[in-house]
């Protein structure tokens, strides 16, 4: 196992046991697998390319339009 | 769209879900999988009277996770400098070390003190920081079927990143989370979404800079 995976697991039992206080043992492997799952999906996000151009660069409207 | 797990129904009208299936409830009815994860995430207890929080793990798994292939993508339109920084955040934040000063990075990322990390305000920190602490937030208050407001978080948080260009004083790094705040809070009271969870402070703001430590 890799450092950066061993180093990923170690975070993922300090998960585990917050899971396993707040929910008790049944219902930790589904939030563990969860937690995983968005893990995965945050490093993802991460890693792609963000189109800054698909919206416009501000899209809250000045404050006096918003209190309008 | 980027997932993860199996796609649930979603809660947003006028945004496209592929293959929808429903989540049975939980035994109590009303708490979901999902939500038991966010609720893990957001929680503050710390097992075994540790020094670390479910926010710091979750940020230093991504932080690990984070393939240093993919650092050679651009960031599409973002400033040549603000690539360079954030390609420098993915493959240097591996080592847990910070560029400028070799310490060990990844306790700082949460919970020290602001007055500490002077040497670590810079541009990528920040960034991992408020793209996670968003992205977590984001998850509390639009269930797992978040996608694109999450990823349009990220945006705005990468945007407020960019205001720190250059900059390392405490105003400006208050002034640019602040804005990712009060861009979530639009973008959270525009949304046609019904939160599946009640987001656990009114303001996406107030929360964002206490949990990085800003809120003096």
């Amino acid at each position: 196992m890799s450092s950066h995976q061993s180093s990923r697991e170690h975070w993922f039992a300090i998960l585990e046991s917050s899971a396993r206080l707040r929910y008790g043992p049944e219902r930790t492997t589904a939030i563990t697998d969860e937690l995983r799952g968005m893990a995965d999906a945050l490093a993802r996000l991460l890693v792609e390319p963000l189109d800054f151009a698909d919206e416009p660069p501000f899209d809250l409207l000045p404050e006096r339009q918003v209190r309008a | 769209m980027l997932t993860y797990g199996p796609t649930r129904r979603s809660s947003c009208s006028g945004r496209s879900q592929s293959n929808p299936t429903p989540v049975s409830p939980s035994p109590s009815g009303t708490i979901t999988r999902a939500s038991d994860a966010w609720s893990v995430m957001s929680s503050r207890h710390i097992p075994h009277g540790g020094t670390t929080s479910p926010h710091r793990c979750m940020a230093t798994i991504v932080s690990i996770s984070v393939s240093p292939s993919a650092a050679a993508r651009p960031i599409a339109t973002a400033s040549a400098e603000t690539n360079r920084r954030l390609q420098m955040h993915r493959t240097g934040h591996h080592s847990g070390s910070c560029p400028q000063c070799t310490t060990d990075l990844l306790p700082a990322l949460f919970g020290a003190p602001s007055d500490d990390l002077a040497c670590h305000r810079s541009e990528q920190t920040i960034a991992l920081r408020v793209m996670t602490l968003l992205s977590v937030r984001a998850g509390q208050s639009f269930g797992r079927d978040s996608e694109p407001q999450r990823k349009g978080t990220l945006q705005h948080a990468c945007r407020a990143a960019t205001m720190l260009r250059g900059a390392r004083s405490s105003l400006t790094h208050r002034k640019a989370l602040r804005h990712a705040g009060r861009l979530w809070d639009e973008r959270a009271r525009r949304s046609s979404c019904t939160p599946l969870t009640a987001p656990p402070s009114p303001s996406h703001t107030r929360a964002l800079l206490q949990w990085t430590g800003d809120d003096r």
